[in-house]
């Protein structure tokens, strides 16, 4: 029995062990922790295995979109500008790199910001300048809404079982509880 | 042997000789003692039914702060999470919606039946005053709430709660933006919902529990019963509630509104502040301070005025006046739901 044991153990840390050492966990620093949406970041990554390809996700609470990747180096390290795609919408994300395995390895907050408006070339310089401290154009002002908002639910098999036992238990519980006399008869 | 300020006759055996163990050693023993029997009905167990919606709110509230992100950048987009994405999380927010709509009909059906029985009088003035607290607690705890959902109703709700501390100068200086520029104010009207005023209804509650044990409820009849033979039906009514709560969620689930633009006011708050909306429609953004004030004195008052023998009078137009405010109350309800929204900010 005790034998068993200690195989059993040896077995789990061993296997525990072989999962810490897939990859090493890193740290990625970005030279700003807000950036608009079409713009570069510089992004800088240290303490990763070396010589491995790391996604780059920028993930929100509703959404999520792969924007780049970087190879470390010899050293585990990486420098890269990486683009913002001009249609994310602004908000409050993380970017999350990403190993070849699925494992999240390192992540950074990151606030981005609405595009800046856009002015075309032929309008000349002293518009360019103007249009760089204006309002934003009539076509660019968000619209207020009174209206809810369009939201599909769906709740889960499990979802629907768990309040379904709760209610029901409920139900029965208080049913049971409160015919129950006042004072002892 | 009875020290019960009634004078109530020996209560009926209990019969509980089988929870020795768990009695001894949780004190169960404490729960032992002489309640008029009348204070088993239904009227003297509002307090309990809002004890209840407190439960519920507090645990659905403790999972819904696992996903909610009080960044104002991020805000709405977590509420939208929680609602499509989070396990429960909209279940859990339904709940939290109808428990605190359920809990402000308790607290008004609870106040006016101890105003009617006109148990605030001696020696239970200082019981009075905590539950009056507790009302005014709850009332803040409801509008921090409406302020965090952040789509376009609370943030107009947020433009009157600043609104609100601006026109109290220093005093309400601490519900301005102008309090700090460390944090954004989202981030400390979240503090307040989950931290400071739970924990202040938590001590007032047991402040109050304290009070109405020790003091006794004030029944007419000179039967009594054991509370903890009662406990068992108030549990029951207790599990009723909450049964009607997680149906309110499952046929009418709370929605939520767009993102907010800031400058506009196209919605109304949330339904237990609608009378304080009515009266900002017709005297302006000051009718925001002093109309919960006037409600509030109003309570304040009541032990002063109905205490030793009053004269009928008086009493009759305490009666009255209580019984006025309160229609006057769900009329501005009534009033302000029906009508369509009203520009205040800046009145």
């Amino acid at each position: 029995m005790n034998a068993r044991v200690s195989v059993l153990a040896v077995m789990i840390v061993a296997m525990a062990a072989s999962q810490a050492r897939a990859h090493e966990k890193g740290v990625i620093t970005l030279a700003s922790g807000m950036a608009a949406a079409g713009s570069t970041l510089q992004v800088m990554g240290e303490k990763f295995s070396s010589s491995t390809q790391l996604r780059l996700v920028l993930r929100g609470a509703l959404s999520e979109r792969e924007i780049g990747s970087a190879e470390t180096d010899a050293a585990g390290g990486f420098v890269i500008e990486l683009e913002i795609p001009a249609g994310v919408e602004p908000g409050a994300y993380r970017l999350v790199a990403v190993a070849p395995d699925g494992d999240e390895v390192a992540s950074a907050d990151l606030e981005v910001e609405a595009a800046p408006a856009v002015v075309p070339e032929s309008a000349g310089a002293g518009a360019q300048e103007q249009a760089a401290g204006a309002e934003p154009a009539a076509s660019a002002m968000p619209i207020p809404s009174a209206e809810e908002l369009a939201i599909e639910r769906r709740w889960s098999g499990f979802e629907w079982f768990v309040i379904g036992v709760l209610v029901g238990g409920a139900t029965v519980a208080g049913m049971f509880l409160y015919r129950r006399p006042a004072f002892a008869t | 042997m009875n020290d019960h300020p009634h004078g109530h006759s020996e209560a009926e055996p209990t019969g509980n000789e089988g929870s020795g163990f768990w009695s001894s050693r949780l004190g169960l023993d404490a729960l032992k003692y002489p309640i008029p029997i009348d204070s088993t009905t239904l009227g003297y167990s509002l307090g309990a039914a809002t004890f209840v919606c407190f439960v519920i709110l507090v645990l659905t509230g403790f999972w819904l702060a696992q996903f909610y992100n009080p960044n104002p950048s991020a805000a709405h987009d977590s509420v939208v999470y929680i609602i499509t994405r989070a396990p429960f999380g909209d279940i859990a927010r339904n709940l939290h919606y109808w428990a605190a709509s359920v809990m402000v009909v308790t607290i008004v059906a609870h106040i006016g039946w101890v105003f009617y029985r006109r148990a605030y009088r001696a020696p239970r003035e200082i019981t009075w005053y905590a539950g009056v607290a507790l009302a005014g607690l709850v009332f803040l705890i409801v509008v921090t709430g409406t302020v965090l959902r952040y789509d376009q109703e609370g943030f107009e709700a947020l433009a009157h709660f600043l609104a609100g501390g601006e026109l109290t100068g220093q005093l309400g200086r601490f519900f301005t933006d102008g309090f700090t520029i460390s944090t954004p104010t989202l981030a400390r009207i979240f503090s307040l919902h989950t931290s400071l005023l739970p924990l202040g209804i938590v001590a007032l509650i047991g402040l109050h529990f304290w009070l109405v044990k020790e003091l006794g409820i004030s029944g007419a009849s000179p039967r009594s019963v054991m509370f903890s033979n009662h406990l068992p039906r108030i549990a029951g009514l207790g599990l009723f509630l909450f049964v009607l709560v997680a149906v309110l969620a499952i046929l009418a689930p709370e929605g939520l509104g767009h993102r907010p633009v800031a400058g506009y006011e196209i919605t109304k708050p949330f339904w237990p502040v609608l009378w304080i909306y009515a009266l900002e429609s017709v005297f302006g953004m000051w009718a925001l301070v002093w109309s919960p004030l006037v409600v509030f004195l109003f309570f304040a008052v009541v032990p002063l005025i109905d205490r030793g023998s009053p004269q009928r009078t008086t009493l009759v137009a305490l009666r009255t006046l209580g019984a006025a405010l309160l229609v006057v109350l769900l009329a501005l309800v009534l009033w302000a739901g029906l009508s369509p929204p009203q520009q205040h900010l800046g009145m």
